[in-house]
């Protein structure tokens, strides 16, 4: 591959997206290990995405640390998704979080029922279900206190969805977006990290498949 | 396979994880840094490690699940490649990155041979998140870690979701570019200032350094 070339087709961000065949992607590492520009190219963007990585995971710890970005991750409990085994793993680790957490999450509000379940090991883990809110008739539950929880979602299984997109929703706009959460018995489950900051959120589940809106539960996180 | 590197290896064995540092530098290999490097110059050495390291893991990663593959196939190659310039059978300088390039691919070919326990992994390949992980620990650090959050903090909050979405949640690249109402093009441009600017701090930092 010619440098021109390369540097015309973003042949590194190409290469780092993985768009390239594997014949374009052959050429292109014989370019970039003689071309040192290219080559810086491909080293600062998979520093970029891996260093970026490993940060969304710590903001998902700290999010209200300055200049980072809330995140929200998926949590199985011992349920055994459906999901591939990318998706079950990204799900475990976010669940450690939470399982280190010292005491229970104070909840309180207009939620009609809370449960603490899926306490197997010795372990202090805070969860409550949520039950998917019509626009009409909105109950919002209160997330109080410094704690970690995790939200079973009750999504209902009339779609019988094996998958979802999570998003969180403040002022209209999507903060924070968890994909491929896995869906057992029309539940599907959240992790929110305690250092999540106050405010009014919504959490949306969508269809994987499709983008199909699966429930809305809205929730105030007072801390 | 590298059971017998101990052999072959140079003066100063390539250490492990060495990375060519937070700085992106630019590098040229002329007849001075061959000889350098035949001599066992250490600090050419260690350079030569670290830069080639660092494109070797970057291609490998691709291709390989296993960590310890990657380090095996990785420190085999730079084995290999020091044996032949000591050899004497790299004789254009020029051509030092393609030589290092092409020995990784007969090494992998090699421990693919060897080890059918080991295949090549493609878009459709099982991911091995936690494996990639471990093989990605060579490229995290504190600083690179708080300039991309820098980054980030920077951008538009549609630029700045969408490369969370694909690049750090590794969502599939279709369906969010359907959600975004952007093409393919649009995410390579993104990623493209992204990186600009990411490079940028670590320029900006280098420089501000005692």
């Amino acid at each position: 591959m010619e440098h021109e070339l390369a540097i015309k087709s973003l042949a590194a961000e190409r290469y780092l997206l993985k768009e390239m065949t594997p014949e374009e992607r052959d050429e292109f590492e014989e370019h970039y290990f003689s071309c040192s520009e290219c080559a810086d190219a491909v080293r600062t963007g998979t520093a970029l995405t891996v260093n970026g990585r490993e940060a969304v995971k710590e903001q998902a710890l700290h999010p209200s640390r300055p200049g980072q970005v809330a995140v929200i991750r998926t949590c199985p409990g011992n349920s055994a998704p459906k999901g591939s085994r990318s998706n079950r793993f990204k799900a475990w680790t976010a669940s450690i979080p939470a399982a280190v957490a010292a005491a229970l999450l104070l909840m309180a509000g207009g939620q009609e029922l809370v449960i603490v379940r899926h306490l197997k090991q010795p372990r202090s883990v805070s969860r409550a279900t949520l039950h998917a809110q019509t626009r009409a008739a909105k109950s919002v539950f209160k997330v109080t206190g410094p704690m970690d929880s995790v939200l079973d979602l009750e999504i209902g299984d009339e779609r019988d969805l094996s998958s979802c997109r999570i998003e969180l929703v403040e002022n209209g706009g999507v903060i924070s977006t968890v994909s491929n959460a896995p869906v057992r018995d029309g539940m599907t489950e959240l992790y929110l990290p305690g250092t999540f900051p106050s405010g009014d959120y919504e959490i949306l589940v969508r269809a994987q498949s499709d983008g199909v809106e699966a429930g809305r539960f809205p929730i105030r996180i007072e801390r | 396979m590298s059971t017998n590197a101990a052999l072959i290896a140079p003066a100063r064995p390539c250490p492990r994880n060495v990375t060519s540092g937070a700085r992106f530098e630019t590098v040229s290999f002329d007849q001075d840094y061959i000889t350098r490097l035949t001599n066992g110059e250490p600090q050419t050495e260690q350079h030569f490690c670290g830069y080639f390291g660092d494109l070797l893991q970057i291609k490998l990663r691709a291709r390989v699940r296993s960590p310890q593959l990657i380090e095996d196939v990785k420190q085999e190659t730079l084995l290999r490649v020091f044996k032949d310039l000591r050899a004497g059978k790299i004789k254009h300088p020029e051509a030092l990155g393609a030589y290092v390039n092409s020995v990784c691919n007969y090494v992998l070919f090699e421990a693919f041979r060897a080890d059918s326990r080991f295949s090549d992994i493609g878009e459709e390949g099982p991911a091995m998140i936690d494996q990639k992980s471990r093989a990605d620990e060579f490229f995290i650090t504190r600083e690179r870690k708080d300039h991309v959050a820098a980054v980030l903090k920077d951008m538009p909050e549609k630029d700045r979701q969408l490369l969370i979405a694909v690049f750090l949640n590794e969502e599939d690249k279709d369906e969010v570019c359907r959600r975004f109402n952007i093409d393919r093009g649009y995410l390579r441009v993104l990623l493209h200032r992204a990186r600009l600017k990411f490079k940028a701090l670590f320029l900006e930092a280098y420089a501000a350094a005692p």
